[in-house]
């Protein structure tokens, strides 16, 4: 997916994106299924570590020495993995409204994909001239 | 981890929730049962769920990776150790010399309570369901248009 030509940084972002909503759908549905388990704490997905860790990481850029050499790619910077943390009691309300929150973005990601992919198409199809 | 481990997740709450609303209703139906099997009167029941890895491989290696979403289970029905209510009625059959009839220890106002939390539990389950249901659904159109 390093190809830079055709699926930039955005694909693999987004791909990412979707790997850990997935992930965090499980998660959710395991605290609503634990939600009457005594002495069972809520689990999360934290984020916030793996972001900072991906804006802070230096990435090197090749060098063209010489105008005739080939471009490099974008180097694609994917999202580290996220670590699970817990939190207290499982709490209903809150557990519901990361359901639903996590559902939107999972379908939006999708929907932007597919924007992604339409204009590729369209541009492998010469703008629709034909 | 994909939604087919998310989906037995929450399988595994409506399982568990279903269990605990038939135990329930057995509470309710029995709450003034004087005879049992076991002889004496019937004994309120009460279900331990505990929370459990899930088991297929792609979860055993997802849990190895520190994501461990968990199932859950309802490992054992005990009965509740709370003495029996004792009633006078000295016309019953199964008074005792004294004309002290021994009745069930339900209190049927909390059984419902627990009724709705069971409901309620088992609702919030197939609203999860459902959304991962549909965002498997999604992940197909990625792509398509």
């Amino acid at each position: 997916m390093s190809n830079g030509i055709v699926f930039d940084r955005t694909v693999k972002l987004m791909e990412d994106r979707l790997s850990l909503n997935s992930m965090n759908q499980s998660l959710i549905s395991g605290n609503l299924a634990n939600i009457n388990t005594p002495g069972y704490k809520a689990k999360e997905a934290s984020f916030d570590k793996a972001l900072r860790e991906s804006l802070e990481e230096q990435v090197l850029q090749m060098v063209r020495s010489n105008g005739s050499h080939m471009a490099p790619d974008n180097p694609v910077q994917a999202l580290a993995e996220p670590e699970v943390v817990e939190s207290g009691p499982v709490d209903l309300d809150t557990e519901m409204v990361k359901l639903t929150r996590n559902s939107i973005e999972y379908q939006y990601i999708v929907s932007m994909l597919n924007k992604k992919f339409t204009m590729l198409k369209t541009a492998i199809s010469d703008g629709g001239a034909s | 981890m994909d939604f087919d481990s998310s989906m037995k997740i929450s399988a595994s709450g409506l399982t568990a929730n279903r269990t605990w609303i038939n135990v329930l209703s057995s509470n309710l139906a029995n709450a003034n049962t004087t005879k049992t099997a076991d002889g004496g009167p019937y004994a309120r029941k009460t279900v331990i769920y505990e929370s459990k890895e899930t088991g297929g491989f792609s979860e055993q290696l997802s849990a190895a990776m520190g994501e461990g979403a968990e199932k859950v289970q309802v490992t054992d029905i005990v009965p509740d150790k709370r003495d029996f209510r004792e009633v006078y009625d000295p016309g019953h059959p199964d008074a005792d010399a004294n004309g002290v009839v021994r009745m069930p220890n339900i209190n049927p106002v909390e059984e419902m309570a627990n009724l709705i939390n069971a409901s309620r539990s088992y609702e919030a389950n197939l609203a999860a369901l459902q959304t991962a249901k549909q965002l498997a659904i999604k992940a197909i159109d990625i792509g398509s248009k």
